[in-house]
């Protein structure tokens, strides 16, 4: 029972003589209430498994912030008119599924309009040559993070024309999608989702991937890394791992652990961080644990606040090496400062040393009111390359023809820095490939492999004392 | 889709071989953070207590505050002048949403104002995200931390705590030394005899909502010297402060403050020491522990079902 003095303290009482109206709410109403939006935030936390799939200019990164979401395509002109007769259609149609709403749409919708872009670009160039110039059209579908609206998607473009599927910058929409495609036996080409476990875990017939897996992006990060450090002299013997508690962060951190052990280094801490949290607590377990080498595999918000704890707790690991996070551009260096000066960064890149990727990259940025191209676009753009060739070999749109010429095409002349664009018998891309960039003078450039190196790795500040 | 779950024990800390530094640290983060999370919740559990309305639109609220301190900052100012700006500025959204939306529904099913809550909430989500975009932001403040022999207490979160104990303070003075908060505590004792008292009832509910609007403006405002947020960071919130409010105890602010402590030092011991994000399991156990043993919540009075 319930003193009175007490009582008083409560300004909102919940004592049996209220004497409430008829829209009385009980205590057992307002937890209902609550656990529903506890469940309905977890869904929303489950499905929002998001990976940007890259540490160059990813995320916010991507622009200056300046929240622009650009627009979605949603379909242009006339409809394809695939048959399976012999006429050549007047037109091809990628569908493409990205958030274009929520946390990710920013990048998103970015990656979308870089789809569209490499349409426009084809078309101006001649369209389909094989299909006697028809043109390349986009539409697109919005996810929203939200697995369970993947299949209605792929269903709605497929009924809607769409001859070739891609997307989704998120690994649990992707594996739904990728399934509901392999249903409608319709081509979907991935462009950025890294989770190993999509193509590695299933057997697909009609799925295919351009960007590196979470495996190869691991052992891309693990083997430059200490390529790096033994340049430097240095001799790491542990490591800690922070990643975003989503599929990304854990296919991610999954790949680090078996490429951590292979290299016969020693895991001695991994810290998690989800969406809305702050990174005290786990810079402190880092900062008890005090390895030699950190991989962070974060998104650009918790990459800023991860930084912030550490330089709050005055903690730098000898070496940060981030792991296909996000995060790591010119614009946060410039707020980070001088402490993330030769920090390492591994994921897939544009090929800058094109000329033609600045022009695109420029027009990119002018079409659609945005910042230029980052990492996430330039794939994006080179996996419409891919499908637009796709287009170009089979010379129609039926699915099986199409299919056929994915597992045989070879495409050399795509934006990436990686070697000419194939696919295995799992649908992988058999060179796919994520560089190693250094922070230097707060700008970043990529050191390793050798072959798409803009300079050389700087053993100075590789090592932090 | 498989996940390897953490098998080597070594990566995980030993909750026995704790060095005492460590654990001060922990005990500093997580009394930074409960701060926090009492002053986000206690709005939640004023208007509830009054109205009986459980504000889904608290988060949009959140949200709302975070932007506006941002703003201000953006301007040149102090983001400090931006807290009270957030304060007032969501007090008059919360009497006007009040006024038009929830007070033509005070004798309907509870329901019905639950989806009035959430729909602002939509609305006003949808509307920051179309105004300042979903990427997220970060007020450049650099405050840094006092180093205290090996343990760091992070100034924006000592900051944040600090602001919210003087409104904690001014809130209790505020109810229990002037004649409109006592007429809110007789109103949320008993509206019928409140308003055979004389007390205008009507008023009293735009006050309070337009209150807890306020805090949680407020709140908001402080959560930007903590971290970096979007316009979704309010969700992660709100599911919080619904713990916050019923371990505390429906209605009770003391109880908002110490359940926004014991949250606050759970999710950091259990961030520590558990893998993943088992830390909500370790809350959410001992939530329902306590509700077993005490079902009103710390400082919860008896409630009718």
């Amino acid at each position: 029972m319930s003193d009175p003095e007490t009582t008083s303290d409560r300004v909102p009482g919940q004592d049996e003589n209220r004497g409430r109206g008829s829209g009385a709410t009980s205590r057992r109403g307002f937890l209902a209430t609550g656990v529903t939006v506890t469940a309905a935030s977890l869904v929303g936390c489950l499905g929002g498994s998001n990976d940007p799939g890259t540490s160059d200019g990813n995320g916010n990164g991507d622009g200056d912030g300046d929240g622009n979401a650009g627009t979605a395509t949603q379909g242009t002109g006339s409809r394809t008119t695939s048959t399976a007769s012999g006429n050549a259609p007047d037109e091809v149609v990628i569908g493409t599924i990205h958030p274009l709403t929520g946390s990710t749409s920013y990048t998103g919708t970015r990656c979308s309009q870089a789809v569209d872009l490499a349409a426009t670009v084809a078309t101006e160039n001649g369209g389909v040559e094989s299909m006697g110039g028809a043109e390349v059209t986009v539409l697109s579908r919005d996810h929203a993070n939200d697995p369970s609206v993947a299949g209605e998607a792929v269903r709605e473009l497929v009924d809607e024309g769409a001859d070739i599927l891609t997307g989704t910058y998120s690994s649990g929409v992707t594996a739904a999608a990728a399934t509901a495609a392999e249903r409608q036996g319709v081509p979907f080409v991935i462009d950025v989702s890294t989770a190993a476990s999509i193509l590695q875990e299933r057997e697909f017939d009609y799925v295919y991937r351009t960007q590196p897996n979470s495996r190869e992006m691991a052992r891309n990060t693990v083997t430059h890394t200490l390529a790096g450090a033994q340049a430097a002299g240095y001799e790491p013997e542990t490591v800690g791992v922070f990643y975003i508690d989503t599929t990304y962060g854990q296919s991610i951190s999954d790949g680090l652990r078996t490429a951590v052990e292979e290299a016969g280094l020693e895991l001695v801490r991994e810290e998690t961080i989800g969406f809305g949290e702050t990174a005290d607590t786990q810079v402190t377990s880092l900062r008890e644990a005090d390895p030699d080498i950190l991989f962070p595999t974060v998104f650009p918000q918790q990459f800023m606040g991860m930084i912030g704890a550490m330089q709050d707790q005055d903690y730098w690991p000898p070496i940060f090496s981030g792991a296909a996070s996000a995060g790591f551009t010119a614009e946060n260096f410039g707020e980070i400062g001088d402490i993330i000066e030769g920090s390492l960064s591994t994921g897939f890149r544009l090929d800058r040393s094109q000329e033609r990727v600045g022009q695109l990259s420029q027009r990119f940025a002018e079409t659609y009111d945005t910042a230029p191209m980052a990492s996430n676009q330039g794939m994006s753009y080179a996996t419409a390359q891919v499908m637009i060739a796709a287009f170009e070999q089979a010379g129609t749109t039926d699915p099986e023809e199409l299919n056929a010429a994915l597992g045989e095409l070879t495409v050399s002349d795509h934006v990436m820095a990686m070697p000419p664009i194939t696919f295995r018998d799992d649908g992988e891309n058999a060179n796919a490939l994520a560089t190693t960039a250094q922070v230097q003078d707060l700008e970043i450039a990529t050191v390793y492999p050798e072959e798409f190196a803009a300079a050389e790795v700087n053993t100075d500040t590789l090592v932090s004392n | 889709m498989s996940h390897d779950t953490r098998t080597e024990v070594d990566t995980i800390p030993n909750p026995l071989v704790l060095d005492p530094t460590i654990f001060v640290q922990l005990v500093v983060l997580g009394v930074l953070l409960g701060g926090i999370y009492g002053i986000v919740s206690v709005g939640l559990t004023i208007i509830f207590g009054v109205m009986d309305v459980v504000n889904i639109a608290h988060s949009a609220f959140v949200v709302v505050g975070m932007y506006t301190v941002w703003v201000v900052a953006g301007q040149g100012l102090s983001p400090f002048l931006g807290l009270p700006v957030a304060g007032v500025l969501l007090f008059a959204v919360g009497v006007a949403i009040q006024r038009s939306a929830i007070a033509p529904l005070v004798e309907e099913r509870q329901s019905s104002r639950l989806l009035v809550t959430i729909a602002f909430s939509i609305v006003i989500i949808a509307a920051v995200e179309g105004t300042f975009g979903p990427t997220p932001r970060n007020l450049d403040l650099d405050l840094g931390s006092i180093a205290v022999g090996g343990v760091y207490v992070i100034r924006g979160q000592l900051y944040a705590l600090v602001v919210a104990a003087a409104t904690f303070a001014a809130v209790w003075v505020f109810l229990h030394r002037t004649h409109t908060g006592r007429a809110i505590r007789g109103t949320a004792d008993n509206r019928t005899s409140a308003a055979y008292a004389g007390v205008d009832v009507e008023r009293i509910d735009a006050l309070t909502f337009g209150l807890g609007a306020g805090l949680a403006g407020l709140a908001g405002g402080l959560v930007t010297f903590v971290q970096p947020f979007d316009p979704y960071l309010g969700n992660t919130y709100l599911t919080i402060a619904f713990v916050v409010v019923v371990l505390g105890g429906l209605g009770s602010i003391p109880g908002t403050v110490v359940g926004g402590l014991v949250v606050g030092l759970l999710h950091v011991f259990g961030s520590y020491f558990l893998p993943g994000s088992y830390y909500n399991v370790l809350i959410l156990v001992v939530f329902v522990g306590l509700l077993v043993f005490r079902p009103t919540g710390l400082f919860g009075g008896e409630v009718g079902d």
